[in-house]
């Protein structure tokens, strides 16, 4: 259970990076790049969304809810399936702990475990933890530009320095014109095949801000297989207290 | 009559827990959780030849249903309600001869929460209240008061810091801990320190029966560290434990220091004080694998298997507060995912003196969201008993010899020695 935890537990500092709406100025690449990195960074958010796996051989379908602040504090509790509700995972710092309710037992996760994979989902969790930033770790190239009229996208070819802590060796991200939320990241690895495609769909107003509540992530080489995301709530610039963040709201 | 009633009762809700399970009531302040889980289990026993064991290999089937009410008010009040009944069919002779396997784990009980509509050798309907606690909750405190679970230490295998209703390896189903009657108080300070009072009655309204502890513990850089001052049925315990990482290793470890009572019933030895200390650490090689293990050793037990009647005699290993009869130990584990929805696993427990070891392979599949299929054993390895033939067993004027002359003929030649292999397969249902 611990992987799956933790995956969701960075799941709820990655998602909001999705979201990256702006007004304004055309904005530069380094602000588009960082506007997918960063939104999250400094946000809090309250979210319950759905994990959906689907397979050649078979599906699976997990809820969590989730508080986040900043990129260091979160608090993920998975409401089903049944077999796992009331599992929660607190992430304080470089501190993450497992509480198990049925055992009364709180444990603390080693940093090993975040290698792990995620329950069967296509993600990893080095995915989701997504330690890396675009604008710094990666040289970038713009490829293409939306039109005048915002339509279109922004297509951002990176290629990832020498010394990035990350396994690819392109990734590609499209920003939609109209609103620059990502629509796309494809992931390539180092020889130049596709490995995978992430997708940004059901854009909805959430706090006046465009927002992707899908995403969907499908594997090159095996396109009838997906995990997919979707909120079913989500609230963003929220006020969340320090007492979210403790061992006592783990426990409950 | 009661009992009949209970079990009435508990099947007659399956149903409709079962069909309204989930969030019953979402309302803004109330939240109340309907669910629970059947399980069944095939447990087979394959004895070896000893005069103790049956000829053949026995097996025993169980249904257990748990039924779940949880709820909240308003963030300041909770409560948790678990019912389970367990419906157990014995093969002919297994509980003759003492070696039902103890699938699930038990604890004693202060208060009266259990009932038994059936209660035959080859028979037994009976169930359990295993969770009845309220808790409430202001800002940095908690107050739970009932019966509930409480875990201390950061042990899997060998858990000296867990005083009240401890695993024991041969446990099948380790999923829900037995909840022990007692009043919880945790004082949370700031977002990573806490310390926790604890008064439980574990059977008796008597300070035999007594638990009083205070734990405590902070995170200091990437560790949490631990403190515990316990008064169990008499014993004095300290312990200090400690978790976190040394670079990609997860590393684990607890100390206990228990202090017996001085003064004893006449017919009663002094114990010495005795210390036990667990060492363990865990890594995930691969995104596939995981490994564990710990050290373990405790200055109570003895090295020499002869000596084994004399650990057994011990209230502490009869009532399962210590499981383990030797010094020094051994325990491993590994998982592998074959699929993420099927996974192998391996553990061995290891008693380094005798030598002996109990060997657990398991393989578990997600058969869907809420359906789990495990399928598993227990391979005994070690020295088994010495043979025993039933004139040992009777007095030279024909009568059954006593307890103490049967420890003195019976050699056990090592602790997992005195293990039957098992095989089980368990299929679990949740709702």
């Amino acid at each position: 259970m611990r992987t799956p935890l933790i995956a969701a537990l960075s799941l709820a500092l990655l998602i909001p990076a999705a979201v990256i709406a702006g007004d304004g100025d055309k904005p530069t690449v380094e602000e588009l790049l960082d506007g997918v990195n960063d939104a999250n960074r400094g946000a809090s958010s309250h979210a319950k969304m759905t994990m959906h796996v689907k397979t050649k051989r078979w599906e699976r379908t997990m809820s969590m809810e989730m508080w986040s602040r900043g990129e260091e504090h979160s608090l993920v509790k998975i409401l089903s399936p049944a077999k796992e509700a009331g599992t929660a995972t607190l992430r304080v710092e470089d501190n993450i702990w497992n509480y198990l309710p049925k055992v009364d037992r709180t444990m603390k996760v080693p940093a090993s475990m975040m290698s792990g994979s995620w329950m069967g989902s296509h993600f990893t969790n080095n995915d989701l933890v997504q330690s890396s930033r675009f604008a710094d770790d990666y040289t970038w190239e713009l490829t293409q530009e939306p039109a005048e009229d915002g339509s279109g996208e922004w297509v951002i070819e990176c290629i990832p320095n020498e010394d990035a802590p990350v396994v690819w060796g392109k990734v590609i991200i499209k920003v939609r014109g109209v609103d620059r939320v990502p629509s796309e990241i494809t992931y390539w690895d180092e020889d130049g095949t596709l490995v995978r495609t992430m997708t940004f769909t059901d854009i909805q107003d959430i706090g006046g801000q465009p927002t992707p509540m899908k995403m969907t992530l499908i594997p090159a080489d095996d396109p009838g297989e997906f995990t997919e995301f979707t909120y079913d709530f989500l609230e963003m610039d929220i006020e969340v207290d320090d007492s979210t963040f403790t061992l006592q709201a783990l426990k409950n | 009559m009661r009992a009949v009633l209970a079990s009435a009762v508990a099947a007659a809700l399956l149903v409709p827990a079962a069909a309204h399970a989930g969030r019953v009531v979402d309302a803004p302040d109330l939240k109340l959780d309907l669910g629970g889980d059947v399980k069944g289990l095939f447990d087979l026993v394959l004895p070896y030849e000893h005069l103790f064991m049956p000829d053949d290999p026995v097996g025993q089937a169980s249904v257990d249903l748990r039924l779940k009410l949880d709820g909240s008010y308003s963030n300041w009040i909770s409560w948790s309600f678990h019912h389970s009944a367990t419906a157990t069919i014995r093969g002919t002779g297994i509980a003759d001869f003492g070696i039902t396997p103890a699938t699930t784990a038990v604890a004693s009980e202060a208060i009266p929460l259990s009932w038994e509509a059936v209660d035959k050798p080859a028979f037994r309907l009976g169930g359990r209240l295993d969770r009845a606690s309220i808790s409430f909750h202001v800002p940095h405190v908690d107050v739970t008061l009932g019966r509930q679970p409480i875990s201390f230490g950061t042990g899997y295998f060998f858990t000296p810091m867990d005083l009240l209703a401890p695993y024991t390896p041969q446990i099948v189903d380790r999923e829900y801990k037995p909840g022990v009657d007692a009043l919880r108080i945790d004082a949370f300070i700031g977002m990573t320190g806490r310390i926790s009072a604890v008064a439980a009655v574990v059977d008796e309204m008597n300070m035999d029966g007594l638990v009083v502890a205070g734990h405590g513990g902070a995170t200091v850089g990437v560790f949490d560290v631990e403190g515990l001052v316990a008064l169990v049925r008499r014993d004095f315990v300290v312990g200090v434990s400690t978790q976190g990482s040394i670079g990609p290793v997860g590393v684990r470890g607890d100390l206990t220091v228990t202090v017996p009572p001085r003064e004893v019933e006449d017919d009663e030895e002094v114990e010495d004080p005795f210390v036990r200390v667990v060492l363990g650490a865990s890594i995930l090689p691969h995104s596939k694998v995981s490994l564990s293990g710990e050290v373990y050793f405790q200055s109570t037990g003895t090295r020499d298997p002869a000596d084994y009647d004399l650990v057994l005699s011990r209230d502490r290993f009869a009532r399962g507060e210590i499981w383990t009869m030797g010094k020094l130990y051994v325990g491993i584990s590994a998982s592998y995912e074959i699929v993420p929805i099927v996974h192998a696993s391996l553990f061995a427990t290891v008693n380094v003196l005798d030598p002996s070891a109990l060997i657990g392979p398991g393989l578990s599949w997600a058969v869907g969201n809420n359906t789990e299929l495990v399928v598993g054993g227990f391979v005994a390895l070690g020295k088994r008993p010495a043979e025993l033939e039933v004139s040992d067993l009777i007095t030279d004027d024909f009568f059954p010899i006593d307890e103490d002359e049967l420890y003195e003929v019976f050699e056990p030649g090592s602790e997992f020695g005195l293990m039957p292999h098992q095989a089980y397969v368990q299929l679990k249902l949740y709702f």
